[in-house]
């Protein structure tokens, strides 16, 4: 996969990575082998590589959903990085980028949607500005 | 529609704070990608390494459902219902808080709890665990200060297996009198627990 020109924008100071800086609030982690059932809400950064099923109510911060993750839920977030399956509404603060390994399933709304193609949205209703597609080779 | 336009618009203002925060989840996306695409060793990535090899729930984190998982889980956060965490060492941390039945292979508290814990290997309370509600383990271990109130039962699991293979064959009647001295221990626990 090349690329994109937009993260080649992004200079990588390992001294300024948010997940070194921030590390006083490490990000809560649903591991591969999770499954949660349930209502979720939190205040903190959320990476997902599990399954999920029920909804999950986030403040500003960012949620990660991994490409081998499966998500049926109703999500309310900051921002989001989207690479596995979700089916339900998500509705994203700022941003929400969608990678071309994502499966979405429902009503996607966010300030500004960056949208991989190859992504499989199928049945999705986009709502907000896309901010850019960008090309996977 | 008209709904999503205003609170465009509203979020409109912080647009320039945001872009910060947007760069660096950007970044994220990148370091994440990394070792996926170039199959470089995750190791040069100390926090994805520790995010992966352990989940953690973090203090902000309100959980209510069912939880199940096969891996290692520290949880700092609040848990309701039920977690069922089998062959892997479960981590109740200081600011933890569940209202659940755990089930794990191990279990460390140096939080809250409220429900049974079912530690196949060992219950430990730390010094800060606060558990109401019945243990159930091979070996415990308990900090000098842990408030605990309830029972402790151990190697119920053994019993209750002993009871359980003797009582589906009627003809081992030989071993029918020790599995009777083991099937008693259950039978009071549940009368506790219940």
């Amino acid at each position: 996969m090349g690329h994109s020109p937009y993260l080649d924008d992004i200079d990588l100071d390992e001294t300024d990575d948010p997940w070194q800086r921030g590390s006083a609030r490490t990000p809560s982690c649903i591991g591969s082998t999770m499954v949660l059932k349930g209502d979720l809400s939190l205040e903190e950064d959320l990476i997902i590589e599990g399954r999920f099923e029920g909804s999950i109510v986030q403040g500003n911060q960012r949620l990660s959903i991994g490409e081998h993750a499966r998500v049926r839920a109703t999500i309310q977030t900051g921002s989001a990085i989207i690479a596995g399956t979700v089916e339900g509404n998500i509705r994203g603060g700022s941003t929400v980028i969608v990678k071309k390994s994502a499966r979405l399933n429902g009503a996607l709304t966010a300030e500004r949607l960056c949208l991989e193609s190859g992504a499989n949205l199928e049945d999705v209703i986009l709502s907000g500005n896309i901010a850019r597609i960008d090309a996977s080779d | 529609m008209t709904e999503f336009t205003r609170s465009l618009q509203r979020r409109r203002d912080p647009e320039g704070r945001n872009t910060n925060q947007e760069k660096l989840m950007f970044k994220k996306t990148q370091s994440e990608e990394k070792p996926a695409v170039s199959n470089h060793p995750a190791a040069a990535d100390p926090v994805m390494v520790r995010t992966r090899s352990v989940s953690v729930i973090g203090p902000t984190l309100v959980f209510k459902g069912e939880l199940s998982a096969d891996e290692d889980l520290v949880i700092q956060g609040t848990i309701e219902g039920t977690i069922a965490h089998h062959k892997k060492n479960l981590t109740v941390g200081k600011e933890g808080r569940v209202k659940a039945d755990i089930n794990a292979a191990s279990v460390v508290i140096e939080g809250h709890v409220d429900g049974d814990i079912h530690g196949d290997d060992f219950v430990e309370l730390a010094k800060s665990a606060v558990v109401t509600g019945n243990i159930f383990c091979g070996r415990i271990k308990m900090a000098d200060g842990a408030r605990f109130n309830g029972s402790i039962e151990m190697g119920s699991q053994q019993s209750s297996q002993a009871r359980l293979s003797v009582a589906e064959d009627p003809l081992r009647e030989v071993s029918l009198d020790s599995a009777r001295e083991s099937s008693r221990d259950p039978a009071r626990t549940h009368k506790l627990g219940a």
